[in-house]
């Protein structure tokens, strides 16, 4: 196959032939500290996650959970160390470069659903596309509305669904432009037993449908069984 | 989904925050532009109007009256002079003087003013006609195209002309009819509005009305005649030929057309006005109208200082009523920018979000600007509709076209400066949000 500087996958994804002929760990971080303005600091332990695997960071609260999450989505800069994902190191990015790397390869699902409340779901997922720089496919948008039997709030805006129907939205949105990496901050934790699991259930056979790295961080010791690795930050 | 419909999804999204804005910005512009409209169409129809006339002479009287009537053709006149007087500035060969061009005015037809004039007037000022021909005779008259078109005249029509400046003001209409023989090109000025005949036609009339009968000429003794029926509110009696004429003189000589000046100095009858303009801009012409104010019986008149003097009395209102239209504008503005603060406020996580997704920050900035972009473009057409709506309103219905040429359809390149600061300005009140919008940091609102 002869690849050009970006080229679209079978499934109509455009990516870059460095990420296609990429063989390495998914995501790799090496001595990441953060210290706060108030002098606190944070040293995490180094990840090495490789492709479509399942990894859950958990720990108590104030551990530096969401902080961890900023620095492999490139929203926080850390004070030493190196974040590295499909071998590229973010330091090496522009701040423009790594807001595009991470709409292209990242899906970030937060802890409370958050919606561009002017834009209908439909539109909601098709801005992502947009974003992370594929043509926008309003039929694809349909098709996994419907596999999440949301096929009835395409049309209407976010914040008229109910608190489940948003939940479900909010990781379609994650998935719908199928990232490299999944990160779900505490997906479960604000839910009781039963949800807790259809959630779970949804993040884990969507990523596992479309190979996608699942990375969970979580104080939710309930669902620490579904996954084969964990790192626990204290 | 590109840019402009986010943009144009999240304005919409809260509509009355976004009507709120977008009415206040309408209003503000549209009263600065009505202000802006009106003063420039008002200075440009006084200016073309009084340009080509250096001075009017007429009967002592208020001097704006007189320039308002003789040259604006909107007041009425200040009283008669009779032609021994003005005969000397009637001389081809005046030193001082180019052209002289008396005037008869009083009469009207359907509120059409008509003047009595000679030819020189429409040399003058340029008309042309359009169609038909020039008056030749007596009782023939040509129309400015809008009064042709307005009063239902055509070339052959006959009309009777009111005594008045205002339609059957005091119910007396003259018996002899006058013919239409041509109608005038436009020119979008006031003379689109009159209808002209010669100055003999002015005195025949009045003349028959004066003794239209031996039986009558006991009840038209002017001198006990009743005034109080008259409305002395629409016309001046001092206007009135039959009020000061010579009942002895009218048989023979008057029946023949006075066109032009030359045959007016034969005459010995009264008119309205002589409108004077010079052969040069020396200290003899800038002192003939004292000369003449200080040593005849005639009052001449400067019509660019009377007009200066106008524009002194209504300045001081428009300037308040400007004054107004600028708070108004820089409280949209501070609107604006408080619209802009909450609007960041509100959706602190949602440019989270974007971010997220891959957008960056310029990105957000030029979301916000869109938004703004979109407020004051249809703020300030919607300003431009109502400004322009409300004086084509008003050119019509309260009668601005007529009397000053005020128009809807008049656009200058003042409003469209004045369009282009407050798009200025707008942007500028957006600049600071903008800024914030760029220095946010996303990690923290998805922390918090």
């Amino acid at each position: 196959m002869i690849l050009t500087s970006a080229t679209l996958t079978p499934s109509g994804i455009c990516t870059s032939p460095a990420d296609l002929l990429y063989t390495g760990p998914m995501l790799e971080t090496k001595g990441l500290k953060i210290r706060y303005p108030k002098g606190r600091e944070i040293n995490f332990p180094d990840l090495n996650v490789p492709s479509a695997d399942r990894l859950l960071i958990h720990g108590p609260s104030g551990c530096g959970k969401t902080s961890l999450i900023n620095l492999i989505c490139g929203l926080l800069t850390p004070t030493s160390g190196s974040v590295r994902m499909l071998g590229r190191d973010y330091a090496s990015m522009s701040s423009s470069e790594r807001d595009h790397f991470r709409g292209r390869h990242i899906g970030i699902c937060l802890q409370r659903p958050v919606f561009i409340r002017a834009l209908s779901a439909l539109e909601n997922l098709i801005l992502v596309q947009k974003l992370a720089g594929q043509h926008p496919d309003a039929g694809h948008c349909m098709t996994r509305l419907k596999s999440l039997s949301l096929e009835h709030t395409a049309h209407r805006k976010p914040h008229s669904l109910s608190p489940g129907e948003q939940q479900r939205l909010m990781f379609l949105r994650a998935l719908i432009h199928r990232p490299k990496l999944v990160v779900a901050d505490e997906p479960s934790s604000s839910l009781d037993d039963a949800n807790a699991d259809a959630v779970m259930d949804l993040l884990i056979s969507q990523c596992g449908e479309y190979e996608m790295t699942l990375l969970v961080v979580s104080h939710d010791a309930r669902i620490k069984s579904r996954f084969n690795h964990q790192i626990l930050l204290s | 989904m590109n840019l402009l419909v986010l943009a144009w999804k999240n304005l919409t999204d809260k509509p009355s925050r976004f009507l709120f804005v977008v009415l206040m910005m309408a209003i503000a512009f549209s009263l600065m532009d009505l202000i802006v409209l009106v003063n420039k169409q008002f200075g440009d129809h006084f200016g073309r109007s009084s340009e080509k006339v250096d001075l009017v002479l007429g009967a002592k009287g208020s001097p704006l009256q007189s320039v308002l009537c003789n040259v604006m053709h909107i007041d009425a006149p200040t009283g008669n002079i009779p032609v021994s007087d003005i005969r000397p500035f009637l001389n081809p060969k005046h030193p001082i003087i180019a052209s002289a061009i008396p005037m008869s005015l009083g009469d009207s037809y359907r509120s059409f003013r008509i003047v009595g004039t000679v030819r020189e007037y429409f040399d003058h000022y340029n008309l042309v006609l359009a169609q038909g021909e020039m008056f030749q005779s007596n009782f023939q008259a040509v129309a400015g195209t809008e009064a042709a078109k307005e009063a239902g005249l055509v070339i052959g029509s006959e009309f009777s002309s009111d005594h008045g400046l205002v339609s059957e003001s005091d119910g007396h209409t003259h018996e002899h009819s006058i013919k239409l023989t041509g109608i005038l090109k436009p020119t979008g000025t006031i003379q689109d509005r009159l209808i002209f005949t010669n100055l003999s036609t002015y005195w025949l009339m009045h003349e028959e009305q004066a003794a239209p009968s031996e039986n009558d000429t006991e009840e038209h003794d002017h001198a006990e005649h009743d005034h109080s029926d008259h409305d002395h509110a629409e016309h001046d009696h001092a206007e009135h030929y039959h009020a000061e004429h010579d009942h002895a003189e009218h048989s023979g000589p008057e029946n023949i057309p006075v066109n032009t000046r030359t045959e007016l100095t034969r005459q010995n009858k009264e008119i309205t006005s002589v409108l004077l303009t010079f052969k040069g801009k020396n200290i003899q012409a800038l002192n003939f109208g004292r000369q003449i104010n200080e040593n005849t019986n005639l009052m001449a008149v400067n019509p660019a200082i009377e007009i200066n003097r106008l524009y002194e009395l209504a300045g001081s209102a428009s300037e308040i009523l400007y004054l107004i239209g600028i708070i108004l504008a820089i409280l949209t503005i501070l609107a604006l920018f408080i619209n802009l603060m909450q609007v960041l406020e509100d959706r602190q996580k949602e440019i989270a979000l974007l971010r997220l997704s891959g957008a960056n920050r310029i990105f957000s900035v030029l979301l916000l600007v869109t938004e703004v972009v979109y407020i004051l473009i249809i703020g300030l057409g919607l300003g431009f509709l109502i400004s322009h709506g409300f004086l084509h309103w008003a050119s019509t219905n309260l009668g601005l076209g007529d009397k000053y040429e005020i128009r809807g359809l008049f656009f200058c390149v003042e409003e469209i400066q004045m369009a282009g600061i407050a798009l200025l300005s707008g942007l500028l009140a957006s600049l600071y949000p903008a800024w914030l919008a760029y220095r946010q940091d996303i990690s923290k609102v998805l922390m918090s």
